[in-house]
């Protein structure tokens, strides 16, 4: 999801009805330059080299979605068939990766294996960040791994029982601070407060993003 | 589906700990034109396919009505905003123009 305003401007958009790799163009009406909705960036035309402003957003089940944002609007409308629509409504979760970085050699880093390590610390475009998986709701975040300068590693944390606190935990082994892992906010320790830098990072369909990025890295389990 | 091997699976698990590859540092980071040419192809006319601009947006309630608590919706939070996008909906409409709290938005599938 992207910002639609770029230069002080507000573009908006339509569905030029060309397929590149399987992913629709789109184009700005202002200018008809054509855009990859799935990177933000335009391709073609006066707008080329141009890039949206990216958005966080997570794919996860309507249930947890209304949880979490109980005050949240809702698209409703008919549900898809035919052209492009159809698979959706038959792919499960475990379809979907996230995709973390820029550029045509992305990653992505399938729910399955995410299912089974829910926490990574890893690298991506030369960056240490972490992944957060929540297993039950199953989507997944990224955040730059540091504080300041200081580089960080997580480690899960289990909720105590005894407490009425269910958000995910984690804790990082610099400062033994202890941060929310879905919303990268320090809840405890030296650092509480302070919030990670959330990464752009995108829900994928796996068969997708494969025929998208042919050059990207995929992380996953059969 | 057939992904990986067990074998390979194994070594992309120690594969993702190396930085990855710049195989295309020289090269810009959109796809280039000529990609594109090689790897586009028309399939309905332009505005042949349905997109919503700025759609009017229904509460928890209304929406309960219509979707299973396990229908994937893709959210979308700005500040104190959120908004979700059902991904059986989005399937056939795929793009919307919207609007959250003041930000203008793109959603896509």
């Amino acid at each position: 999801m992207y910002e639609r305003q770029l230069d002080g401007e507000v573009l908006s958009f339509g569905h030029e009805g060309v397929l590149y790799r399987n992913s629709f163009m789109m184009y700005d009406r202002k200018t008809e330059s054509l855009w990859l909705h799935v990177t933000g960036e335009a391709l073609k035309g006066p707008m080329r080299g141009k890039k949206l402003k990216f958005l966080p957003a997570e794919v996860m089940p309507w249930k947890a979605w209304k949880m979490l944002n109980p005050q949240t609007k809702v698209l409703l409308g008919e549900k898809a068939h035919g052209f492009m629509g159809s698979f959706n409504l038959k792919e499960k979760l475990s379809s979907y990766g996230l995709a973390v970085g820029s550029g045509r050699t992305q990653t992505l880093f399938r729910f399955n294996l995410l299912q089974r390590v829910p926490l990574l610390n890893t690298q991506v475009d030369s960056k240490s960040v972490v992944i957060s998986y929540d297993q039950k709701n199953s989507y997944a975040v990224c955040f730059a791994a540091k504080s300041g300068q200081q580089e960080l590693h997580f480690d899960p944390v289990l909720n105590d029982p005894e407490s009425s606190e269910k958000r995910l935990l984690m804790r990082d082994s610099e400062t033994g601070s202890t941060w929310f892992r879905m919303s990268g906010e320090c809840s405890a320790g030296p650092l509480k407060g302070q919030f990670l830098e959330r990464l752009p990072a995108t829900t994928w369909l796996g068969k997708r993003w494969i025929g998208f990025f042919p050059e990207g890295r995929l992380v996953g389990l059969e | 589906m057939s992904w990986l091997s067990p074998m390979k699976a194994l070594l992309v698990l120690v594969s993702f700990a190396l930085p990855a590859p710049q195989l295309f540092a020289q090269e810009p980071e959109i796809f280039s034109l000529e990609d594109y040419e090689a790897n586009s192809r028309r399939g309905a006319d332009r505005d042949a396919f349905q997109v919503l601009d700025n759609p009017k947006l229904v509460d928890v309630a209304a929406a309960d009505e219509e979707l299973s608590p396990d229908e994937p919706v893709i959210g979308l939070r700005v500040g104190k905003f959120a908004q979700a996008y059902p991904i059986s909906v989005m399937g056939g409409i795929e793009l919307v123009n919207d609007t959250i709290g003041e930000l203008p938005v793109t959603v896509s599938w």
